[in-house]
Protein backbone atom coordinates (compact mmCIF):
# COMPACT_ATOMS: atom_id res chain seq x y z
CA UNK A 1 0.00 0.00 0.00
CA UNK A 2 2.75 2.41 0.90
CA UNK A 3 5.11 1.49 -2.37
CA UNK A 4 1.79 1.92 -4.68
CA UNK A 5 0.81 5.39 -3.16
CA UNK A 6 4.54 6.93 -3.63
CA UNK A 7 4.27 7.01 0.41
CA UNK A 8 7.70 5.19 1.09
CA UNK A 9 10.25 8.37 0.70
CA UNK A 10 8.13 10.26 2.99
CA UNK A 11 8.16 7.02 5.54
CA UNK A 12 12.07 6.79 5.32
CA UNK A 13 12.29 10.39 6.34
CA UNK A 14 10.05 9.43 9.05
CA UNK A 15 11.76 6.34 10.45
CA UNK A 16 15.66 8.51 10.12
CA UNK A 17 14.50 11.52 12.02
CA UNK A 18 12.34 9.96 14.35
CA UNK A 19 14.42 7.33 15.03
CA UNK A 20 12.01 4.37 14.63
CA UNK A 21 12.47 0.86 14.95
CA UNK A 22 11.82 -0.84 11.58
CA UNK A 23 12.85 -4.05 10.57
CA UNK A 24 15.59 -3.60 8.17
CA UNK A 25 14.25 -5.38 4.54
CA UNK A 26 11.50 -2.35 5.38
CA UNK A 27 14.03 0.11 5.62
CA UNK A 28 15.82 -0.69 3.37
CA UNK A 29 12.71 -1.00 0.75
CA UNK A 30 12.09 2.45 1.68
CA UNK A 31 15.58 3.93 1.36
CA UNK A 32 15.50 2.50 -2.36
CA UNK A 33 11.93 4.35 -2.77
CA UNK A 34 13.73 7.56 -1.70
CA UNK A 35 16.85 7.13 -3.59
CA UNK A 36 15.19 6.55 -7.14
CA UNK A 37 12.78 9.23 -6.10
CA UNK A 38 15.92 11.56 -5.20
CA UNK A 39 17.28 10.32 -9.27
CA UNK A 40 13.53 11.34 -10.25
CA UNK A 41 13.41 14.92 -9.16
CA UNK A 42 16.65 15.60 -10.45
CA UNK A 43 15.07 14.49 -14.03
CA UNK A 44 11.84 16.91 -12.77
CA UNK A 45 14.16 19.63 -12.46
CA UNK A 46 16.13 19.55 -15.80
CA UNK A 47 12.93 19.53 -17.69
CA UNK A 48 11.71 22.03 -15.80
CA UNK A 49 14.49 24.43 -16.41
CA UNK A 50 14.20 23.64 -19.89
CA UNK A 51 10.28 23.99 -20.91
CA UNK A 52 10.11 26.90 -18.44
CA UNK A 53 12.92 28.40 -20.13
CA UNK A 54 11.53 27.95 -23.52
CA UNK A 55 8.00 29.05 -22.70
CA UNK A 56 9.12 32.06 -21.07
CA UNK A 57 11.22 32.78 -24.38
CA UNK A 58 8.11 32.35 -26.38
CA UNK A 59 6.80 34.88 -24.19
CA UNK A 60 3.64 32.18 -22.73
CA UNK A 61 2.58 33.03 -19.03
CA UNK A 62 2.49 29.48 -16.83
CA UNK A 63 2.05 27.93 -13.62
CA UNK A 64 3.90 25.16 -12.22
CA UNK A 65 0.95 23.26 -10.63
CA UNK A 66 1.05 20.68 -7.86
CA UNK A 67 4.03 18.96 -6.71
CA UNK A 68 6.84 21.38 -7.60
CA UNK A 69 6.13 24.00 -4.95
CA UNK A 70 5.25 21.39 -2.87
CA UNK A 71 8.57 19.15 -3.79
CA UNK A 72 11.04 22.30 -3.68
CA UNK A 73 9.38 24.56 -1.02
CA UNK A 74 7.33 23.17 1.28
CA UNK A 75 8.77 19.52 2.10
CA UNK A 76 11.42 19.12 4.23
CA UNK A 77 13.50 17.38 0.53
CA UNK A 78 12.01 17.31 -2.59
CA UNK A 79 12.33 13.41 -2.88
CA UNK A 80 9.72 12.80 -0.29
CA UNK A 81 7.05 14.31 -2.43
CA UNK A 82 7.50 12.07 -5.45
CA UNK A 83 5.73 13.32 -8.59
CA UNK A 84 4.74 10.93 -11.55
CA UNK A 85 4.99 14.21 -13.97
CA UNK A 86 5.07 17.55 -14.78
CA UNK A 87 1.70 19.45 -14.55
CA UNK A 88 2.23 23.07 -16.33
CA UNK A 89 -0.87 25.26 -16.07
CA UNK A 90 -0.95 27.88 -19.42
CA UNK A 91 -3.84 30.00 -20.96
CA UNK A 92 -6.30 28.15 -23.28
CA UNK A 93 -5.47 30.30 -25.28
CA UNK A 94 -1.93 29.41 -25.12
CA UNK A 95 -2.12 26.09 -25.06
CA UNK A 96 -1.44 24.99 -28.94
CA UNK A 97 1.38 27.30 -29.26
CA UNK A 98 2.66 25.86 -25.91
CA UNK A 99 2.83 22.33 -27.17
CA UNK A 100 4.56 23.55 -30.19
CA UNK A 101 6.84 25.34 -28.14
CA UNK A 102 7.71 22.53 -26.03
CA UNK A 103 7.67 19.93 -29.09
CA UNK A 104 10.73 21.78 -30.28
CA UNK A 105 12.37 21.59 -27.17
CA UNK A 106 11.91 17.54 -27.71
CA UNK A 107 8.50 17.15 -25.83
CA UNK A 108 6.66 14.95 -27.96
CA UNK A 109 2.95 13.25 -27.49
CA UNK A 110 3.34 10.09 -28.70
CA UNK A 111 0.32 8.54 -30.44
CA UNK A 112 -1.30 11.36 -30.66
CA UNK A 113 -2.65 13.53 -33.66
CA UNK A 114 -4.50 16.14 -34.18
CA UNK A 115 -7.68 14.25 -33.67
CA UNK A 116 -6.31 13.57 -30.15
CA UNK A 117 -5.26 17.15 -29.44
CA UNK A 118 -8.89 18.80 -30.59
CA UNK A 119 -10.85 15.86 -28.21
CA UNK A 120 -8.21 17.05 -25.09
CA UNK A 121 -9.30 20.13 -25.72
CA UNK A 122 -13.18 19.95 -25.41
CA UNK A 123 -12.94 17.34 -22.58
CA UNK A 124 -10.02 16.97 -21.05
CA UNK A 125 -8.17 19.59 -18.99
CA UNK A 126 -5.12 18.61 -20.18
CA UNK A 127 -3.28 18.20 -23.81
CA UNK A 128 -2.09 14.38 -24.14
CA UNK A 129 0.38 13.77 -22.20
CA UNK A 130 4.15 15.40 -23.67
CA UNK A 131 7.06 12.92 -23.26
CA UNK A 132 10.84 13.73 -23.44
CA UNK A 133 12.51 10.58 -23.56
CA UNK A 134 16.43 12.14 -23.00
CA UNK A 135 15.11 13.45 -19.27
CA UNK A 136 12.42 10.43 -19.06
CA UNK A 137 10.22 13.06 -17.73
CA UNK A 138 6.20 12.89 -18.93
CA UNK A 139 4.65 16.87 -18.75
CA UNK A 140 1.08 17.52 -18.46
CA UNK A 141 0.19 20.71 -20.33
CA UNK A 142 -2.93 22.27 -18.66
CA UNK A 143 -5.86 24.21 -19.95
CA UNK A 144 -7.76 23.96 -17.29
CA UNK A 145 -7.91 23.32 -13.41
CA UNK A 146 -10.80 21.16 -12.94
CA UNK A 147 -12.86 18.45 -14.83
CA UNK A 148 -15.42 19.67 -17.59
CA UNK A 149 -18.71 20.39 -15.70
CA UNK A 150 -20.12 17.78 -17.27
CA UNK A 151 -17.32 14.69 -17.09
CA UNK A 152 -18.60 13.76 -13.96
CA UNK A 153 -22.22 12.60 -13.08
CA UNK A 154 -21.63 14.53 -9.95
CA UNK A 155 -20.98 18.89 -9.65
CA UNK A 156 -17.39 19.79 -10.31
CA UNK A 157 -15.94 22.57 -8.82
CA UNK A 158 -14.61 24.93 -11.50
CA UNK A 159 -11.42 26.26 -10.29
CA UNK A 160 -10.00 29.91 -12.44
CA UNK A 161 -7.27 28.83 -14.45
CA UNK A 162 -6.64 32.71 -15.39
CA UNK A 163 -6.97 33.94 -11.51
CA UNK A 164 -4.16 30.93 -10.82
CA UNK A 165 -1.98 32.44 -13.31
CA UNK A 166 -2.65 35.77 -12.31
CA UNK A 167 -1.53 35.13 -8.89
CA UNK A 168 0.97 33.30 -9.88
CA UNK A 169 4.93 33.48 -7.42
CA UNK A 170 8.50 32.53 -8.49
CA UNK A 171 9.74 30.13 -6.89
CA UNK A 172 13.92 29.30 -7.34
CA UNK A 173 14.34 25.53 -8.72
CA UNK A 174 17.91 25.12 -8.98
CA UNK A 175 18.91 28.17 -10.26
CA UNK A 176 15.72 28.49 -12.27
CA UNK A 177 12.85 30.79 -11.42
CA UNK A 178 9.80 28.76 -11.43
CA UNK A 179 6.14 30.65 -11.39
CA UNK A 180 4.19 28.68 -8.74
CA UNK A 181 0.03 29.34 -8.03
CA UNK A 182 -0.12 31.22 -5.04
CA UNK A 183 -0.76 29.71 -1.43
CA UNK A 184 -4.56 29.78 -1.45
CA UNK A 185 -4.52 28.96 -4.97
CA UNK A 186 -2.70 25.76 -4.40
CA UNK A 187 -4.12 24.66 -1.59
CA UNK A 188 -8.10 25.27 -3.17
CA UNK A 189 -6.54 22.93 -6.34
CA UNK A 190 -5.09 20.11 -4.61
CA UNK A 191 -8.62 19.87 -2.55
CA UNK A 192 -11.05 19.94 -5.71
CA UNK A 193 -8.42 17.67 -7.52
CA UNK A 194 -8.19 15.47 -4.37
CA UNK A 195 -11.56 15.14 -3.88
CA UNK A 196 -13.51 15.62 -7.12
CA UNK A 197 -11.07 14.75 -9.87
CA UNK A 198 -9.88 10.97 -8.18
CA UNK A 199 -12.52 10.91 -4.99
CA UNK A 200 -9.82 10.96 -2.63
CA UNK A 201 -7.87 7.61 -4.78
CA UNK A 202 -4.67 9.19 -5.34
CA UNK A 203 -3.63 8.20 -1.83
CA UNK A 204 -2.73 9.84 1.15
CA UNK A 205 0.04 12.27 0.25
CA UNK A 206 -3.02 15.00 -0.51
CA UNK A 207 -2.97 14.91 3.32
CA UNK A 208 0.79 14.95 3.58
CA UNK A 209 1.15 17.90 0.91
CA UNK A 210 -1.77 20.06 2.83
CA UNK A 211 0.53 19.89 6.27
CA UNK A 212 3.50 20.72 4.52
CA UNK A 213 2.00 23.69 2.83
CA UNK A 214 0.15 24.88 6.18
CA UNK A 215 2.81 24.24 8.23
CA UNK A 216 5.43 27.16 6.07
CA UNK A 217 3.38 29.19 4.21
CA UNK A 218 0.76 31.81 5.73
CA UNK A 219 -3.03 31.51 4.17
CA UNK A 220 -5.56 34.08 3.91
CA UNK A 221 -8.09 32.15 5.27
CA UNK A 222 -10.67 34.61 4.51
CA UNK A 223 -10.54 34.81 0.84
CA UNK A 224 -9.80 30.82 0.86
CA UNK A 225 -13.18 29.97 2.73
CA UNK A 226 -14.60 32.45 0.83
CA UNK A 227 -13.70 30.71 -2.59
CA UNK A 228 -14.36 27.61 -1.49
CA UNK A 229 -17.65 29.12 -0.43
CA UNK A 230 -18.70 30.81 -3.92
CA UNK A 231 -17.44 27.62 -5.25
CA UNK A 232 -19.38 24.83 -4.06
CA UNK A 233 -16.15 23.17 -1.87
CA UNK A 234 -16.27 24.05 1.34
CA UNK A 235 -17.65 20.85 2.66
CA UNK A 236 -14.25 19.35 0.89
CA UNK A 237 -12.07 21.61 2.71
CA UNK A 238 -13.65 21.04 5.95
CA UNK A 239 -13.58 16.96 5.15
CA UNK A 240 -9.19 17.46 4.13
CA UNK A 241 -8.38 19.43 6.96
CA UNK A 242 -10.05 17.53 9.62
CA UNK A 243 -8.49 14.28 7.98
CA UNK A 244 -5.07 15.87 8.22
CA UNK A 245 -5.68 17.33 11.60
CA UNK A 246 -6.57 13.64 12.73
CA UNK A 247 -3.48 12.25 11.21
CA UNK A 248 -1.01 15.14 11.03
CA UNK A 249 -1.88 17.12 14.31
CA UNK A 250 -3.74 20.25 14.90
CA UNK A 251 -3.27 22.40 11.73
CA UNK A 252 -4.03 26.55 11.35
CA UNK A 253 -7.61 26.10 10.91
CA UNK A 254 -10.57 24.73 11.76
CA UNK A 255 -13.45 24.61 9.78
CA UNK A 256 -16.82 22.16 10.80
CA UNK A 257 -15.62 18.51 12.38
CA UNK A 258 -17.40 16.20 8.96
CA UNK A 259 -19.54 13.32 10.14
CA UNK A 260 -17.66 10.87 12.01
CA UNK A 261 -19.29 7.89 9.08
CA UNK A 262 -17.72 10.56 6.28
CA UNK A 263 -14.40 10.74 7.88
CA UNK A 264 -14.03 7.11 7.87
CA UNK A 265 -15.45 7.00 4.32
CA UNK A 266 -12.63 9.14 2.76
CA UNK A 267 -9.87 7.69 4.83
CA UNK A 268 -10.85 4.31 3.70
CA UNK A 269 -11.06 6.06 0.07
CA UNK A 270 -7.29 7.63 0.43
CA UNK A 271 -5.54 4.30 0.68
CA UNK A 272 -8.24 2.58 -2.30
CA UNK A 273 -6.69 -0.52 -4.44
CA UNK A 274 -5.71 1.67 -6.84
CA UNK A 275 -6.98 -1.62 -9.42
CA UNK A 276 -10.03 -0.28 -8.69
CA UNK A 277 -10.37 3.12 -9.43
CA UNK A 278 -12.77 2.68 -12.70
CA UNK A 279 -15.07 1.07 -10.92
CA UNK A 280 -15.12 3.59 -7.91
CA UNK A 281 -15.48 6.25 -10.15
CA UNK A 282 -18.19 4.71 -12.16
CA UNK A 283 -20.01 4.05 -9.22
CA UNK A 284 -19.80 7.79 -7.76
CA UNK A 285 -20.76 9.12 -11.06
CA UNK A 286 -23.93 6.59 -11.24
CA UNK A 287 -25.23 6.89 -7.42
CA UNK A 288 -24.39 10.67 -7.01
CA UNK A 289 -25.58 11.61 -10.80
CA UNK A 290 -27.46 15.26 -9.99
CA UNK A 291 -30.05 14.98 -13.03
CA UNK A 292 -31.32 12.32 -15.40
CA UNK A 293 -29.36 14.23 -17.84
CA UNK A 294 -25.81 13.75 -15.97
CA UNK A 295 -26.85 10.13 -15.18
CA UNK A 296 -27.37 9.36 -19.09
CA UNK A 297 -24.02 11.41 -19.73
CA UNK A 298 -22.26 9.41 -17.64
CA UNK A 299 -23.20 5.91 -18.91
CA UNK A 300 -22.63 7.22 -22.29
CA UNK A 301 -19.23 8.13 -21.60
CA UNK A 302 -19.00 4.77 -20.21
CA UNK A 303 -19.73 2.96 -23.33
CA UNK A 304 -16.90 5.18 -25.70
CA UNK A 305 -13.42 4.73 -26.04
CA UNK A 306 -11.16 7.54 -26.13
CA UNK A 307 -9.28 8.35 -29.29
CA UNK A 308 -6.03 7.01 -27.51
CA UNK A 309 -7.54 3.73 -26.49
CA UNK A 310 -8.69 3.06 -30.20
CA UNK A 311 -5.43 4.20 -31.55
CA UNK A 312 -3.27 2.06 -29.58
CA UNK A 313 -5.61 -1.08 -29.57
CA UNK A 314 -7.35 -1.19 -32.55
CA UNK A 315 -5.89 -2.51 -36.15
CA UNK A 316 -9.23 -1.10 -38.35
CA UNK A 317 -9.99 2.35 -36.81
CA UNK A 318 -12.15 1.49 -34.39
CA UNK A 319 -15.52 0.27 -36.00
CA UNK A 320 -18.74 -1.56 -34.66
CA UNK A 321 -16.48 -4.91 -33.48
CA UNK A 322 -13.97 -3.13 -31.81
CA UNK A 323 -16.78 -1.16 -29.98
CA UNK A 324 -18.66 -4.12 -29.01
CA UNK A 325 -15.63 -6.27 -27.97
CA UNK A 326 -14.33 -2.89 -25.87
CA UNK A 327 -17.60 -2.74 -24.29
CA UNK A 328 -17.70 -6.38 -23.03
CA UNK A 329 -14.10 -6.45 -21.90
CA UNK A 330 -15.10 -3.41 -20.35
CA UNK A 331 -18.15 -4.44 -18.44
CA UNK A 332 -16.44 -7.76 -17.67
CA UNK A 333 -13.67 -6.04 -15.80
CA UNK A 334 -16.21 -4.01 -13.54
CA UNK A 335 -17.76 -7.43 -12.74
CA UNK A 336 -14.96 -8.98 -11.71
CA UNK A 337 -14.38 -5.75 -9.35
CA UNK A 338 -17.95 -6.43 -8.10
CA UNK A 339 -17.00 -10.06 -6.66
CA UNK A 340 -14.43 -8.16 -4.75
CA UNK A 341 -15.16 -7.24 -1.50
CA UNK A 342 -13.29 -4.77 -0.16
CA UNK A 343 -13.24 -2.94 -3.76
CA UNK A 344 -17.04 -2.72 -3.65
CA UNK A 345 -16.21 -1.04 0.18
CA UNK A 346 -13.90 1.22 -1.24
CA UNK A 347 -16.29 1.70 -3.80
CA UNK A 348 -19.48 2.55 -1.75
CA UNK A 349 -17.57 4.82 0.25
CA UNK A 350 -16.05 7.19 -2.37
CA UNK A 351 -19.90 6.89 -3.63
CA UNK A 352 -20.97 7.91 -0.24
CA UNK A 353 -18.73 10.80 0.33
CA UNK A 354 -19.22 12.30 -3.02
CA UNK A 355 -22.87 12.27 -2.40
CA UNK A 356 -22.27 14.01 1.18
CA UNK A 357 -20.20 16.47 -0.46
CA UNK A 358 -23.09 17.57 -3.08
CA UNK A 359 -25.60 17.17 -0.21
CA UNK B 1 -13.89 0.18 9.51
CA UNK B 2 -13.50 -2.90 11.70
CA UNK B 3 -11.22 -5.01 9.81
CA UNK B 4 -7.96 -5.68 9.66
CA UNK B 5 -6.96 -3.76 6.57
CA UNK B 6 -9.09 -0.78 7.75
CA UNK B 7 -6.72 -0.41 10.80
CA UNK B 8 -3.89 -0.96 8.70
CA UNK B 9 -4.70 1.72 6.92
CA UNK B 10 -5.09 4.28 9.83
CA UNK B 11 -1.70 2.98 11.28
CA UNK B 12 -0.29 3.99 7.80
CA UNK B 13 -1.62 7.49 7.78
CA UNK B 14 -0.25 7.90 11.60
CA UNK B 15 2.60 6.79 10.19
CA UNK B 16 2.77 9.29 7.78
CA UNK B 17 1.57 11.94 9.90
CA UNK B 18 4.85 11.46 12.22
CA UNK B 19 3.00 8.27 14.80
CA UNK B 20 5.99 5.99 15.43
CA UNK B 21 4.69 2.45 14.33
CA UNK B 22 3.58 0.56 17.49
CA UNK B 23 2.24 3.63 18.83
CA UNK B 24 -1.12 3.67 17.52
CA UNK B 25 -3.41 1.32 20.15
CA UNK B 26 -6.73 2.44 20.02
CA UNK B 27 -7.83 2.02 16.45
CA UNK B 28 -11.31 2.01 17.48
CA UNK B 29 -11.45 5.67 18.61
CA UNK B 30 -8.23 7.31 16.88
CA UNK B 31 -9.24 10.57 17.66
Amino acid sequence: MAAAHRLEPLLAWRAITDGWAVPDEVASAWDAARRTAALHSLGFQAALRLAGGRLDAAGIGWVALKGVALAWRDYPAPELRPMRDIDLLVARADVLHAAGVLAAAGFAMPGSDAAAVAEALRQDKHLPPLEHTGLGVTLELHHALSDAPERHGYRTPQLDPAAMLAGREALAVGGASVPCPASEDLLAHLMVHALYGHRLDCGPLVLADIHFLLAGREIDWCRFVATAQAQGWERGAALLLALTTRHFGPQPHVLPHPPEAILAAAQDALLADPATRDHAETLADLTAARSPAALAHAVRRRLKPDRQVVASESTGGGGWGFWAVWVARRFARLASRLGDRRARREARGAAAVIRWLQS
Amino acid sequence: MSDALAAAKHVLLGMLGGAAPGSQTDLANPD
